[in-house]
C-alpha cells in the first residue's frame, strides 16, 4: 500500500511533480490550502465581494464553488448555470449544478441560450453557416455569463480554468503566434468585460478531479458532444505526454508565461472599439456575438 | 491472475502477479495523467500492486473543449 508521506495513511494521490504522496485528508488540505493562497497572494477577491461563479455542473466548476464557499472572506456567491440547449448532455450538469447549490445553501441562476438568443446550440450547429460548436458556445456563453453578472450587480465572475486548461491556453496562442490573445489571456478583464478571476489557475485538472471525487460533489463526468476542437484535443493530449515523462512541465509553462507577461507590456494592441450593433467592447466594428446573432436565421 | 478493469466498457485481465496500476494503465495505452484510479472502490494512487480478483475502475477526468 503506498502511505502518506507526512502520516503514513494510505495515499489516494501522488504529486509527481514534487514526489509527495497525500492521504485523503492532507489532500483535501493541500487543495484548500493551495486555493487560499491564490485568492490571498493574487488579491482575487476583496472581503464581502458579490461573487458570479460559473457552474456546469462539471468537476471543475462545482469544485471551485465548493472551494469558494469553504472560504472565510464573506463572499456573497451566485452560481450562474449557462443552458446552452445540448440535449442528452446539459440536463445532467445542471442536475449537479442543482444538487451542488442546494447542498450549499446557494440560489442557482440559469441562463438559456433559447430564452436569451432564441436558438439551442443544437439548433445553431445546425445552420448552414458551418461554426463548430464551440464557436457558438464560447461567443455565446461569454456573454450571457457577463449580462447575466451586471444585471446580478456582481463585481466578477470566478471560472473554474484549471493548470491544464492554462497552460493549453497559452500553448495555443504561442503556437499560433497570436501574441495579442496570449497577452489578454494574462490581463482578464481588458476589453471591458466583466472582470474574470480563475482560482484554480495553478491547480492540475487531475487534482481538481481527484478532489470533487473525494468530496462526494455531485458533479457530471460527461464529455460534450461538441468537443471537439481538433487543435485544443492536440495541445491536450502533447502537454499530457509531456507531463508524463516530465511531471510539473504543464507549471513551467504557466510560471513561464507570467514572467514573460510584464515583457509584453509594450506590445501594440488593437484598439477597442464598441459594437455597431449593441455597444458591448469588441476591436471590430461588429462583436462576434451580433456577428453570429446576424448569420442566424430569424 | 485475473482483475476486473472498467474503462469505458468492462473486462478482465489476465497479468503478472505484482503489477501495478501504473504499468497496467501502460500496457493499455491510457496516460495516467489523464485519469483516476478507484481499486476496490477507493481512489488511490497508480503505484498500487493490483492483486488476484481486484476491481479497478479507471475514470476519464480529462476533458476536451
Amino acid at each position: 500500500m503506498a502511505e502518506c508521506d507526512r502520516c503514513g495513511a494510505r495515499a489516494v494521490y501522488n504529486r509527481r511533480y514534487c514526489g509527495q504522496r497525500l492521504c485523503r485528508d492532507l489532500f483535501f488540505a493541500y487543495i484548500e490550502a493551495r486555493v487560499r493562497r491564490a485568492v490571498k497572494t493574487q488579491k482575487i477577491f476583496e472581503r464581502g465581494e458579490k461573487v458570479g461563479v460559473a457552474l456546469s455542473g462539471g468537476k471543475d466548476s462545482s469544485a471551485l464553488l465548493y472551494l469558494l464557499s469553504q472560504l472565510s472572506m464573506g463572499l456573497e456567491l451566485h452560481p450562474i448555470a449557462i443552458d446552452e440547449g445540448i440535449a442528452g448532455y446539459r440536463p445532467h450538469g445542471l442536475e449537479a449544478a442543482r444538487a451542488l447549490c442546494s447542498q450549499l445553501g446557494l440560489e442557482l441562476h440559469t441562463v438559456s441560450f433559447r430564452e436569451r438568443l432564441g436558438h439551442t446550440l443544437d439548433e445553431m450547429v445546425k445552420w448552414e453557416r458551418g461554426y463548430a460548436g464551440c464557436t457558438y458556445c464560447g461567443v455565446f456563453r461569454r456573454r450571457l455569463l457577463n449580462d447575466a453578472g451586471r444585471e446580478l450587480g456582481l463585481s466578477k465572475i470566478a471560472t473554474g480554468h484549471n493548470l491544464d486548461d492554462e497552460a493549453q491556453a497559452v500553448m495555443m496562442n504561442y503556437t499560433r503566434g497570436d501574441i495579442e490573445r496570449l497577452l489578454r489571456l494574462g490581463t482578464p478583464g481588458d476589453l471591458g468585460l466583466l472582470p474574470r478571476v480563475k482560482p484554480l489557475q495553478e491547480v492540475p485538472e487531475k487534482e481538481v478531479a481527484i478532489y470533487a471525487l473525494l468530496r462526494e460533489l455531485p458533479v457530471s463526468l460527461e464529455e460534450c458532444p461538441y468537443a471537439r476542437d481538433a487543435f485544443r484535443l492536440g495541445i491536450r493530449d502533447f502537454l499530457n505526454g509531456l507531463e508524463l515523462a516530465n511531471p510539473g512541465i504543464k507549471y513551467s509553462i504557466l510560471r513561464g508565461y507570467k514572467r514573460l507577461l510584464p515583457h509584453l507590456a509594450t506590445y501594440p494592441r488593437t484598439a477597442v472599439k464598441r459594437c455597431g450593433a449593441c455597444g458591448e467592447p469588441t476591436p471590430n466594428p461588429l462583436c462576434k456575438a451580433c456577428e453570429l446573432l446576424g448569420a442566424l436565421p430569424e | 491472475m485475473k482483475v476486473a478493469i472498467e474503462t469505458d466498457k468492462e473486462q478482465e485481465l489476465e497479468v503478472e502477479d505484482g503489477t501495478t496500476i501504473e504499468a497496467l494503465l501502460a500496457r493499455l495505452g491510457i496516460n495516467r495523467e489523464t485519469v483516476a484510479v478507484s481499486l476496490n472502490g477507493a481512489l488511490c494512487t497508480e503505484e498500487e500492486p493490483l492483486r488476484p480478483g481486484d476491481r479497478l475502475r479507471v475514470i476519464k477526468v480529462v476533458t476536451g473543449g
